[in-house]
């Protein structure tokens, strides 16, 4: 008995804080090597920032104290912004955040948000710069916590800006899956809505509809929608990819089965929901939303979607809640990895181990013929799994090349419809 | 269809929900009252838990309880989290700005405003009502028996739950404005609403008045 007992370490609190620790650190460490191998750049923005007084004019009730105020997690805002530069300065403003008076009475703020902060250097520090920028950053947000105390966030983003389009919406969500995957979250859905779409369907009922679904309450939709029963119907819908891809759903949106169609394609059409009810918070979305879900956890892990016109330009982008992530992820998942069968299927498509990013910065460019866009992501989905960095652009090739040039490409690979793969060295 | 975990409201509400639940055929509802016990196996893979009305919204969204069913009271302050999914149309009652009798309210309002003190359960609430109007008065939080307070000076006025107004008047309050009508709702888990989907679609079909 007494054997036993010795035979067990025992473990302080210490002792738990510094394992945790070092699974956290390796994690972030996966999560980097999945956005370097997506050609994503990691940017760092100062955890201390000024707050612009006009900023403070323009933030939208229930900013600061009030019950209006919200705390949210994740990606996006609390309120509706207009575009331009002291909107820019404002997004970050809206959410409920410290703030400090420095010793020379310059108001700063410590950040609550970086989607904001990211499409102000964009538009600022970026302008005329080649287009799409891919950018992520591991960075821990502050925001005022319930009972008033802080609530320090640490996350996982990334912002897809200056493209539009559903291959970059499905980008977006494949990124993140793969992110999830690396990570070894073993079962997750995404659930995809269109805020687009929603408010095209409720019609002259728009305002008042997202305003109830915001609050994810279903009664108040249903009241409102009283006279449009099939309305009612159509924005509280739920299906799978498949099913939308078949007709199954009660409406149709082009941009939306295409960026459905490539999900399929890539392997991720078990994983994603369609959820055309679904809402996150923030006023700026315009496009594609997501959320993850993962059983056994409460909340969503994560999401985000297209915010079209927050910094002028077409952009996308989503943030993962590393707490919540590490407490899915626990001991087993970031060190073995994703298992294949066992008792519950896993979310994540079969796939061979990564192999160790190579120290290769530069990207290959793999341009999708009309047509070909899942060929072209099987090839860059071969591509980073032998450790490269990959990303497929659908433009017309002298454009793409023009792009893989100003970006730092050493190669150029053109994938058509059926026939061999063309490269070029740049 | 497979078993859900709700959480259950007790005390006022639980009579006319029972009800409800019974009507749609959730099995072993009469072991709820039968002891002490606040965890119920019902079979089938239903679980009960018992709580109060604003605990109920507690474990639905920390997701022990895939739903529940609360008072739309409890959501009107807090309703972060949680799906609302249908309105079981029981439970009646109203949330009430309620004053001294003899008291000329819309006055008070009109003059005094921001001086004003409202003493209530439902603090948020009722600083979203006023606050629709321009209003801003002071709002102080109680636990409970809201109706002594405009009695011993506390408060020029309470936002509270009226059902048949006797409690108001036994303390010299009459109803002066309605916040908003209220009714027992089943709520559900953000991660249940998704990993359960096809098991809340048939309790909702069946719960639809």
């Amino acid at each position: 008995m007494v054997r036993e007992r010795l035979a067990v370490p025992s473990q302080s609190a210490l002792d738990v804080a510094i394992a945790a620790r070092r699974r956290r650190r390796r994690t972030e460490a996966t999560l980097a090597a999945v956005f370097a191998a997506w050609g994503y750049d990691e940017v760092g923005l100062p955890l201390l920032a000024p707050v612009e007084p006009e900023a403070n004019a323009s933030a939208a009730p229930g900013a600061g104290d009030g019950p209006a105020a919200s705390v949210h997690n994740g990606h996006g805002g609390a309120a509706a912004a207009p575009a331009g530069p002291h909107a820019l300065a404002a997004i970050g403003t809206a959410y409920d955040h410290y703030r400090i008076i420095d010793r020379d009475g310059a108001l700063l703020a410590l950040r609550p948000d970086m989607t904001g902060p990211i499409a102000r250097l964009c538009a600022l520090g970026d302008a005329g710069g080649a287009r799409p920028r891919r950018l992520f950053y591991l960075a821990t947000l502050f925001r005022r916590g319930d009972g008033g105390g802080p609530r320090e966030l640490p996350q996982a983003g990334a912002e897809l800006i200056g493209a539009a389009g559903p291959l970059a919406d499905a980008e977006a969500l494949a990124l993140c899956a793969d992110l999830l995957c690396s990570a070894g979250v073993p079962r997750f859905r995404l659930a995809v809505g269109h805020v687009g779409l929603l408010r095209r369907l409720l019609g002259a009922d728009a305002d008042a509809g997202c305003e109830a679904l915001g609050r994810r309450d279903f009664v108040a939709l249903a009241e409102r929608l009283r006279s449009r029963p099939e309305v009612a119907r159509a924005v509280t819908w739920r299906g799978s990819a498949a099913q939308v891809l078949a007709g199954a759903a009660p409406w149709e949106d082009a941009d939306l089965n295409a960026a459905l169609t490539v999900l399929g394609a890539a392997g991720l059409g078990d994983v994603v929901g369609v959820e055309v009810g679904l809402l996150r918070p923030g006023g700026y979305y315009n496009g594609m939303v997501f959320e993850v879900s993962v059983p056994g956890r409460p909340r969503p892990l994560g999401g985000g979607g297209r915010y079209d016109g927050l910094a002028g330009e077409p952009a996308t982008g989503f943030a993962i809640d590393m707490d919540e992530l590490m407490a899915v992820c626990g001991t087993a998942g970031a060190e073995s990895g994703v298992e294949a069968g066992g008792e519950t299927a896993s979310s994540c498509p079969g796939r061979p181990a990564r192999a160790e990013p190579s120290d290769e910065r530069a990207s290959t460019l793999i341009v999708a013929a009309p047509g070909a866009v899942a060929r072209a992501w099987a090839e860059a989905a071969a591509l980073r799994a032998a450790g490269g960095r990959a990303v497929v652009d659908g433009r017309p090739l002298a454009e793409a090349r023009a792009y893989a040039r100003a970006t730092g490409c050493r190669e150029l690979r053109l994938v058509p419809c059926d026939g061999p793969v063309e490269g070029w060295t740049l | 269809m497979d078993g859900l975990t709700l959480a259950l409201p007790r005390g006022r509400l639980w009579g006319e929900v029972r009800g409800r639940l019974q009507a749609a055929g959730l099995p072993a509802l009469e072991r709820v009252d039968e002891d002490r016990r606040l965890l119920v196996e019902a079979g089938g893979g239903w679980r009960y838990l018992l709580a109060r009305p604003a605990d109920v919204l507690t474990y639905v969204r920390e997701g022990v309880a895939d739903a529940g069913v609360t008072g739309k009271d409890v959501l009107l302050e807090d309703a972060e989290g949680v799906y609302e999914l249908v309105d079981l149309g029981v439970g009646a009652c109203r949330l009430v700005v309620a004053a001294p009798r003899d008291v000329d309210w819309p006055r008070q309002v009109a003059e005094r405003g921001a001086a004003l003190c409202i003493a209530t359960k439902y603090p948020r609430a009722a600083q979203a009502h006023f606050a629709a109007r321009g209003v801003a008065p002071r709002v102080v939080k109680l636990g409970g028996a809201v109706e002594l307070a405009p009695q011993v000076g506390l408060a020029d006025a309470i936002v509270d739950l009226v059902a048949s107004g006797r409690t108001l008047a036994a303390n010299g309050l009459a109803e002066v404005e309605l916040v908003a009508p209220i009714t027992a709702r089943v709520i559900a888990n953000q991660t249940s609403y998704r990993w359960r989907a096809a098991d809340l679609f048939e309790l909702e079909g069946r719960l639809q008045p």
